[in-house]
């Protein structure tokens, strides 16, 4: 299927479901269905940076700010519908409309997949699905679900890979005050370069809750296929091995967040990322800190690609090898003024260090970054 | 007088709120459930009694009783039980009990499935419901 088909197509469902959204909620209000559930969530971001920079954002690519000038480019507004289809299935879809980086309208379906109770707290689902690596991945686009102002997961999500075609089976197991969760999932994972071709992945999640606490941590395994720009293939099967665990920890109105992820890959560069971040609730208003830091390691004794044919480009790039390194540093406020709007106000500071071009020698800038949004769900 | 009456009226309705207990069909096998069994049942964290059958939470949408109801089962107020609702219904994984704007048409839903569970005020509690717990 052509890309601009399939882009259109998608557009066309997300357009839609907004439509019906925007619909069922001023004309029929509470006699919708009783068997579907509609929500919707969105976010506007105003952020300005001091200086020209790349920073995460809500949807799947990153975001380019110029310097000293406000933009919108992080704005976000998604629906699903989730519809029972018999006592046991239910049929599910969310997607999202937002601006892309370069200031175009965008749609996404993000999930679309049938979900089968067999009793017993098992559940499984098929479909289009978001990778569970991280509590992040799957609520990528949700900001309201977040305290920060943007993922603090690397830019790319779980080193690329955020959704997958495939099935998952879901086991949850509850005894007094102390609930689990085990997930596996397989499939076939997309990955946020079009370079990178997912194979087939199978990731292990488990997580465990109680009413302070919660702790998640996966453990995944892909094969992809690599190519070069000019479509040379480099490698047809090589593989991906990734690790994250995360906690929640809440004494009183203290909440603490803390999160280890890291990759070994063949031949794309190994990335670790870790944070912490500590809010204090004061009744409406929380005020926050956080610090993370991303690591990308390029290691040129991975396989070098093939020479390109004679008559083509007769330079090569040299292999990265190195270190690129993100760590950013921040305070912010989020003020939840209903029970389903809230505004964050969050300024932070981001470093940036890369030695991994020989012929760039160390490229080292800072920025800061301030940043205001209003999120809601509803 | 005036005032006589004014705190007559507050008292009466203070009373007429009632006690919270939790009610399902009066037809169904399931007789008593613990305040763990409510709660998991309230925060989707299963969609099943103990027995193995499936269990559909009811609410009022805009009930008095709604906030004490999950700070008493979860411990969380609205807004952090809120943030709690996010993560699960954006990830497909659970749902709030569905809600309903009015005792009526909460009780209609309530008479047409076994497996219905509502919290609600024993003022409210009609023939066709069986109380399965009572916070004290």
């Amino acid at each position: 299927m052509p890309a601009s088909f399939s882009k259109f197509i998608s557009k066309s469902i997300n357009f839609s479901l907004i439509a019906i959204n925007m619909f069922a909620y001023s004309v029929y209000a509470d006699d919708w269905f009783e068997n579907l559930n509609i929500n919707s969530f969105f976010s506007i971001d105003a952020t300005v940076s001091d200086h020209e920079i790349s920073l995460v954002s809500t949807s799947e690519e990153t975001r380019h700010y110029s310097p000293d000038k406000v933009n919108f480019k992080n704005t976000i507004i998604g629906s699903q519908f989730d519809l029972q289809l018999t006592n046991n299935l239910t049929g599910f879809i969310q997607g999202a409309i937002f601006y892309n980086d370069k200031d175009d309208i965008d749609t996404s379906i993000d999930w679309a997949y049938l979900s089968y109770d067999w009793g017993d707290d098992i559940v499984t689902r098929f479909g289009k699905l978001q990778i569970p690596f991280l509590h992040g991945t799957e609520l990528r686009k949700v900001g309201y679900a977040r305290l920060w102002a943007r993922p603090l997961i690397p830019s790319n999500g779980a080193s690329g890979y955020q959704e997958y075609i495939g099935a998952e089976i879901l086991k949850s197991f509850s005894h007094d005050d102390n609930y689990w969760t085990f997930q596996l999932s397989i499939g076939k994972p997309e990955h946020g370069l079009d370079l990178i071709k997912g194979k087939q992945m199978a990731l292990f999640s488990a997580a465990y809750r109680n009413n302070n606490f919660w702790l998640r941590t996966a453990i995944m395994h892909s094969k992809y296929a690599i190519s070069t720009e000019n479509d040379l293939l480099l490698s047809d099967n090589s593989n991906i091995r990734m690790v994250s665990i995360e906690a929640q920890y809440t004494i009183s109105n203290l909440i603490t967040n803390i999160g280890y992820s890291t990759s070994r890959s063949d031949l794309t560069p190994n990335d670790t990322m870790s944070y912490i971040s500590s809010a204090y609730q004061l009744d409406t208003i929380s005020p926050y800190i956080f610090f993370a830091r991303n690591n990308q390691h390029f290691d040129s004794t991975q396989p070098f690609p093939p020479l390109p044919p004679v008559g083509t480009s007769p330079i090569i790039t040299p292999e990265p090898n190195g270190d690129s390194d993100k760590d950013n540093i921040g305070i912010g406020i989020k003020w939840d003024f209903t029970n389903n709007l809230l505004i964050k106000a969050q300024f932070e500071n981001v470093k940036f260090r890369d030695n991994t071009r020989i012929r760039l020698g160390l490229i080292e800038n800072e920025s800061k970054v301030l940043s205001l949004l209003i999120e809601g769900v509803y | 007088m005036k005032y006589l009456l004014i705190l007559s009226l507050c008292f009466y309705c203070l009373n007429s709120q009632g006690k919270t207990v939790v009610v399902v069909a009066k037809n169904s096998s399931i007789n008593h459930l613990t305040s763990q069994d409510i709660a998991n049942i309230f925060l989707a964290r299963t969609t099943r009694f103990p027995n193995g059958e499936k269990a559909i939470p009811l609410e009022l949408k805009s009930s008095k009783i709604r906030d004490d109801f999950y700070q008493k089962i979860s411990g969380k107020t609205a807004r952090q039980l809120n943030a709690y609702w996010t993560t699960l219904i954006f990830t497909g994984k659970g749902k709030p009990a569905k809600g309903y704007p009015t005792p009526d048409d909460l009780l209609s839903k309530f008479n047409s499935n076994i497996g219905t569970i509502a919290y609600l005020s024993d003022t409210l509690v009609t023939d066709q419901m069986k109380i399965v717990y009572r916070f004290p």
